[in-house]
């Protein structure tokens, strides 16, 4: 991995290696996150996938795509605790598999340029038209956030916890806040986001990615300088509901129990909180796996897993509302037993060796490497999937065991469906 | 004597290629090695799937209940000593498996020992542990999977559709049953299954990455040297499936929030497998993001970026399926129809069609870069009964008359159909 600093808070990662068949460049645009500055953000991501001003439209950018051999290319925006990252992306095939061997390498650092840099707002406002359809469509997105029930426990879930911080607000910003926005406010939101915002451009796959560092050079180079955004935020309080149900016309009820460690793990700890999620519900052997599905055959998932920004510890699972006292109490129980010690050697040995095998196959794709060297850098850390890998081999028991029983239990909160009117 | 045949399959255009064998129980055995990956993916597939529910033991004619199949892999995954995740977990791997209309897959993804793991996965797949207690045990858990999909718009919307499109084929049916089926699944019908359709003759295994072909063969040969007895005489009852529809519509309400609408084209099952990749080009040539269809109905603000198709298809059944959230139904439905009939009468935009095969050549490339894709598309070529390279022989030839000759075929509205799901109403 290189790292080259373009400008002050403007820097570019390069991870080059002959056993891909792909080129992926990835430009990232990380900021606080706020309400209005969500809505931004989506509407941004929004307009910035549908064209620019070299592609003015859904045809032209298409047609350059397919010349690209059916490159692919999206803009998106993900929250990453307390910011939100706006990131364009495009991956192909090398140049080595194409037709004529044509250059194409080179192109994806311009392409990228082009839909960042000069987008299709003449005059300096985006298409009214365009900004009334896209305001269309992210609002019935924001309002389908509901259809995949599992995903939707898991926001209210976080909205509750994180009530009264920024992280409680939904990453794509409220249907108020987006239909406020007019097409000369967004393209000052971009503009404020170019001179503001920390850029971390990840170049990685087979190619020589010298013309791309040039290429950006040139064009973001001369940006102005800015801090770095990112920083870890607060853990969440310990004041609040302790309990929350809901209702909704659903066939299946979804628990979520989330649980705060005592005080943030230092980063040393992260191979042994790792291995102890794994222990717990992170693999298909874990405790919940084997106990609550496989056992006592409550449920077809209930997993757990570790946001390291945020500090929470989530297990969700979903179920028959009658079961769900029996669930929770075996979650529960499970961890206990995995903080008084009541794990084999040989189990932890085994979800070491599932962790291992995962981070090593993360080094194959490309588009899993991309977010881990992003959260990564961003945290100002260089640690591969490898490093991780032997950080986790050397976590011992009692480490896990420290994990585990670090944890309480902040929040539980049960989606269950609605009681039929007589 | 080596009784295992072997052949080595290159591609045409670039380096690389893949070998073959078959093993003295008839398992087919495909093998690519990948230079630089570090990891192993290996997916053992059977020809059996949800549409599997009516099949000849000897001369009995057998009928068994929705969801066997997909029943039957949540089993395989047991064994005495534990499950095999489990076994896994000794080798590092991590391990799945799937069910869809007609194959049932098992999977894993190494870093190492992946002789080992495959060993591992021969000899769970070939000795099912079924107990009468254990298959009850499963229900519970697979009767959440039934509940968890019944809530998913997508899901639902789909089968709705394939319920106003198919008559009789298994197709329509949820790839898991129901939860009153799978309450009539016993062991017996289990082992049935797993007798008649887990011969290795049906049977393909496919590993691709970081391998060593000569170490995972003889983990074959040792696993796979039983001759089988007697032909391989499976015979699936073929049930009558008409050309017309059922109904043209369907509807049902979720708590969702926009109205999900699914359009689908019931065509005739395909002669060839490149049939498939010629729908693929037509699709994207009608409504891709290059078309008018598109940039008109997304700036009406008909589609969106949730728009969708989809060359659904198996042995028995095709179709072509269009989807997006809406509030516009009735518009989606109207507009898509309409540009059919104009691409009809004006011809497909010729235009776009060399970059789109150009596009599509990518797509397939990319796959060669991640063994979780090569080792899916090995399996699917093999059951299609071709190669891994014949598709990309197949589409840098395709000519512009190929894909006119075969849109004159398909896309009649007669035999198309739409499903909506509707936001429920508040209840009071």
């Amino acid at each position: 991995m290189e790292r080259k600093t373009l400008a002050e808070g403007i820097s570019l990662t390069t991870l080059g290696d002959g056993r891909y068949v792909c080129n992926r460049i990835s430009v990232n645009l990380c900021f606080p996150r706020s309400e209005e500055a969500s809505a931004q953000g989506a509407m941004l991501s929004y307009l910035l996938r549908r064209g620019s001003e070299r592609y003015p439209g859904f045809a032209p950018l298409n047609r350059k795509l397919y010349d690209l051999y059916g490159a692919y290319y999206d803009c998106t925006l993900a929250t990453l605790g307390g910011c939100q990252v706006l990131s364009l992306a495009v991956q192909t095939i090398d140049e080595a598999f194409a037709w004529k061997r044509e250059k194409i390498n080179g192109e994806l650092a311009d392409f990228l340029c082009d839909m960042l840099l000069r987008p299709n707002a003449p005059g300096g406002a985006f298409l009214p038209d365009e900004v009334a359809v896209e305001q269309k469509n992210l609002c019935e997105e924001i309002d389908s956030e509901i259809n995949n029930k599992r995903a939707y426990a898991l926001k209210r879930s976080r909205e509750i916890l994180h009530a009264g911080t920024p992280l409680a607000g939904s990453r794509l910003g409220t249907k108020e806040a987006v239909l406020a926005l007019d097409g000369a406010a967004l393209y000052r939101a971009l503009q404020r986001l170019l001179e503001s915002a920390q850029v971390e451009i990840l170049c990685s796959g087979r190619g020589d990615f010298s013309g791309a560092a040039e290429v950006f050079a040139r064009q973001l180079g001369g940006l102005p300088p800015r801090p770095a955004a990112f920083s870890l935020p607060p853990l969440p309080s310990t004041e609040g509901p302790g309990e929350v149900e809901e209702a909704l016309s659903v066939t299946q009820s979804k628990l979520v129990l989330s649980f705060l460690p005592a005080r943030r793990f230092a980063p040393g700890q992260y191979g042994a909180v790792r291995a102890a999620v794994a222990l717990f519900g992170g693999a298909p052997f874990s405790r919940l796996f084997a106990n609550v599905r496989e056992k006592q055959s409550l449920c077809y998932y209930c997993d757990a897993r570790f946001n390291r920004v945020t500090g929470v510890l989530t297990v969700d699972c979903g179920l028959d509302e009658k079961d769900v006292p029996r669930a929770e109490e075996s979650i529960r129980r499970e961890l206990a037993e995995l903080a008084a010690g009541n794990f084999t050697d040989e189990e932890l040995q085994d979800a070491k060796a599932y962790l291992k095998n995962s981070m090593t196959a993360m080094e194959d794709s490309l588009a899993e490497l991309d977010p881990w060297y992003l959260g990564q850098v961003l945290e100002g850390d260089a640690q591969s999937p490898q490093d991780a890998a032997v950080q986790i081999e050397a976590a011992t028991r009692e480490e896990v065991m420290t994990v585990c029983a670090s944890f309480s239990q902040r929040l539980r909160y049960l989606l269950k469906p609605r009681q039929r009117a007589l | 004597m080596d009784l295992v045949r072997t052949e080595t399959i290159r591609a045409k255009g670039f380096a690389g290629g893949y070998q073959k064998a078959v093993m003295p129980s008839g398992l087919t055995v495909l093998l690519y090695p990948t230079e630089g990956l570090s990891t192993a993916h290996c997916l053992l597939g059977c020809k059996v799937g949800s549409q599997d529910c009516a099949f000849f033991d000897g001369e009995e004619e057998v009928h068994i209940p929705a969801g066997v199949a997909h029943f039957l892999e949540h089993k395989l995954f047991e064994s005495e000593e534990g499950d095999l995740f489990l076994k896994f977990a000794k080798t590092g791997a991590s391990a799945n498996a799937y069910t869809s209309f007609d194959r049932t897959c098992y999977l894993f993804t190494a870093t190492q020992n992946v002789a080992q793991s495959v060993d591992i996965l021969l000899g769970q797949i070939g000795a099912p542990y079924l107990t009468d207690e254990n298959v009850e045990k499963e229900k519970g858990i697979i009767a959440q999977e039934i509940k968890m999909y019944d809530d998913d718009p997508d899901w639902r919307s789909t089968f709705d559709l394939l319920g106003c499109l198919y008559h009789n084929d298994p197709v329509k049916e949820d790839i898991a049953g129901t939860v009153d089926s799978i309450q009539k699944i016993d062991r017996a019908t289990l082992e049935r299954v797993h007798r008649l359709f887990y011969d290795p003759r049906n049977m393909v295994l496919a590993v691709a990455g970081n391998i060593d072909p000569d170490e995972v063969l003889e983990v074959c040969r040792r696993r796979c040297s039983q001759a089988p007895e007697g032909p391989f005489s499976l015979r699936r009852e073929r049930v009558y499936e008409p050309r017309e529809i059922v109904k043209t519509y369907a509807e049902e309400s979720l708590q969702i929030a926009v109205p999900l609408v699914t359009v689908g084209f019931k065509e005739a099952p395909v002669e060839s497998p490149f049939d498939r990749v010629v729908d693929t080009v037509i699709l994207e040539l009608l409504t891709g993001e290059t078309s008018d269809f598109y940039r008109e109905m997304y700036e009406a603000g008909i589609i969106g970026p949730t728009f969708g198709y989809d060359v659904f298809s198996g042995d028995s059944y095709h179709a072509l399926l269009f989807s997006c959230e809406t509030q516009k139904t009735g518009e989606f439905s109207y507009c898509l129809y309409a540009a059919i009939e104009k691409a009809r009468r004006e011809g497909l935009p010729r235009e776009d069609f060399e970059r789109i095969k150009k596009g599509i050549y990518g797509r397939y490339i990319r796959t060669f870069g991640r063994p979780e894709a090569i080792a899916t598309a090995l399996v699917g070529a093999h059951f299609q009964g071709c190669t891994l390279y014949d598709s990309i022989d197949f589409i840098k030839s395709l000519r512009f008359a190929t894909v006119q000759a075969r849109f004159a075929e398909i896309l009649r509205q007669e035999r198309s159909a739409v499903s909506i799901i509707w936001p429920k109403k508040e209840e009071r």
